[in-house]
């Protein structure tokens, strides 16, 4: 027995899928099963049939012996003289010879709307349900701040990413909007179709408007699938500071800090890493005396690949690093060498350097401690 | 008795089909002759209307398990039937001015 596999149009264009049907059934394919997306055809006699789509709204929580069409309902049609065929999500095919006068499913097109109504609904909470996973797993931090601020820690975030997740996450991004506007633009075509039919407008079983047969989501996910395996080949993070580099970093002793002659335990961790889009410094400096005295100072450094970032990810880090809700609440210090310096309460300070910016956490002794902080950075030389 | 609004054509003859209890082909059988012909059901309405008066207690459906089942009018379905026939009957001879128009 010969088969052949072909896409079939969307399930809201139903007038489409039932001329498609019929123009296979005449070539001599007969409908065997449709799918979500693909429908399987048995080689037949060519036949002319005539092909019905009949809505039945799907259900969140389906019974578990639950038949779907249910018997009554086949009972019915086949009554009527319609033979149900195949079905998939809201959408099942019944089938009559032509010219043995089966009845259409419905007197009046108003009969018919409520059906619809219901099949939109369901695709409304799916839609909704769908956007709602979107930004939470896009955007985590929106549902617990505010809007700059949630904006700005995810700007932050991006910093880190090497090439490979920089990619991922546009990516992903771009494909849930694709599918996020198919699952929108099916429910607008139903809705379309549920006003057509409370107006007294039937359904058209053989439009002439062509159908593109392209399976959208389909094609979304098989994309998806490409691009996780093509990040997979992308080069991670490397860890390594690079040779010959001037150190950036500003230490304790530079601000004018006198460690006592005997410490207990004194250090400075540094961890640097190159992103897609910065080169990083994470530095933490402390001195614990014997007298109990723990000086500390955490320092950031980010080396922007691209100059036009500085100033906004200097903004970024404000709202997202800090308890500020706005950069209105940070006051601007000008100094000679220095594009930008900033200060916060007491320990925070943020600075921008050619492209180089800062994000220091330091509580200082005085005012002067600060201002020496920021003269200290501002005299070192990058290569 | 509950005063309910006027009911759909399809409601009000598969209502007046089941006085007689049948199912399927049999119903839209009667429904025709019933309706003088005027009436071809569609299956869709059918099974919509079917399932709504089932579930409004208007009808019941009977049967064993495995074979088909038929269905029954209620006390209920042919109090509402009896009374959307009054309704009708009032509007119709509350009309017949238009009768006496004609002459």
């Amino acid at each position: 027995m010969k088969k052949k596999y072909a896409f079939h149009p969307n399930n809201y264009a139903i007038g489409a899928t039932e001329k498609f049907y019929s123009e296979m059934a005449a070539k001599g394919w007969e409908l065997e099963n449709h799918g979500a997306y693909l429908s399987k055809f048995k080689k037949a006699e060519p036949k002319r049939t005539l092909y019905r789509v009949e809505l039945i709204p799907q259900k969140f929580f389906p019974k578990e012996d639950e038949q779907i069409p249910n018997r009554e309902q086949l009972a019915i049609f086949k009554d009527c003289g319609w033979t149900y065929v195949s079905g998939a999500s809201y959408v099942h095919v019944f089938s009559a010879p032509e010219g043995t006068n089966a009845p259409e499913f419905y007197l009046e097109p108003e009969q018919q709307a409520p059906i619809v109504k219901k099949v939109r609904n369901f695709n409304i909470i799916y839609l909704l349900i769908f956007s709602l996973y979107f930004i939470i797993s896009i955007f985590p931090s929106f549902l617990f701040n505010s809007f700059t601020s949630a904006f700005s820690k995810l700007y932050y975030s991006f910093i880190d990413l090497s090439a490979a997740e920089f990619f991922l996450y546009l990516i992903t991004i771009l494909l849930s909007t694709i599918i996020l506007y198919y699952l929108l633009y099916e429910v607008l075509k139903l809705n379309s179709l549920y006003l057509k039919l409370k107006k007294g407008v039937p359904i058209d079983h053989s439009p002439t408007k062509i159908a593109l047969r392209i399976p959208v989501l389909l094609i979304t996910a098989i994309l998806c699938l490409v691009c996780l395996t093509v990040s997979l080949f992308i080069p991670e993070n490397t860890y390594s500071e690079p040779p010959n580099s001037n150190v950036p970093y500003i230490t304790l002793s530079d601000i004018g800090f006198e460690a006592p002659e005997k410490v207990r335990h004194s250090e400075n961790e540094i961890e640097y890493t190159e992103s897609f889009l910065a080169e990083i410094w994470r530095c933490n400096e402390s001195v614990l005396s014997y007298d109990d005295e723990y000086t500390w100072m955490n320092q950031y450094i980010f080396c922007l690949k691209y100059d036009f970032m500085c100033e906004s990810f200097a903004e970024a880090l404000m709202t997202a690093r800090t308890s500020a809700e706005s950069t209105s609440e940070f006051t601007e210090i000008e100094i000679p060498g220095l594009d930008h310096a900033w200060a916060y309460k007491k320990p925070y300070c943020i600075v921008v350097k050619d492209n180089y910016v800062y994000f220091i956490i330091h509580h200082y002794e005085s005012e002067e401690e600060m201002m020496n902080l920021l003269y200290a950075i501002a005299e070192l030389d990058y290569e | 008795m509950v005063n309910q609004g006027p009911m759909t054509e399809a409601t009000y003859y598969i209502l007046l089909a089941l006085m007689k209890p049948g199912h399927g082909y049999g119903m839209m059988q009667r429904i025709r002759e019933l309706s003088n012909g005027r009436i071809n059901m569609g299956p869709g309405t059918l099974y919509g209307v079917l399932t709504r008066m089932k579930k409004e207690g208007l009808i019941i459906m009977t049967g064993e398990y495995e074979r088909r089942k038929n269905y029954h009018i209620t006390e209920k379905g042919i109090e509402a039937l009896h009374a959307e026939y009054e309704r009708l009957k009032l509007l119709v001879n509350d009309g017949a001015i238009l009768e006496e128009d004609e002459q």
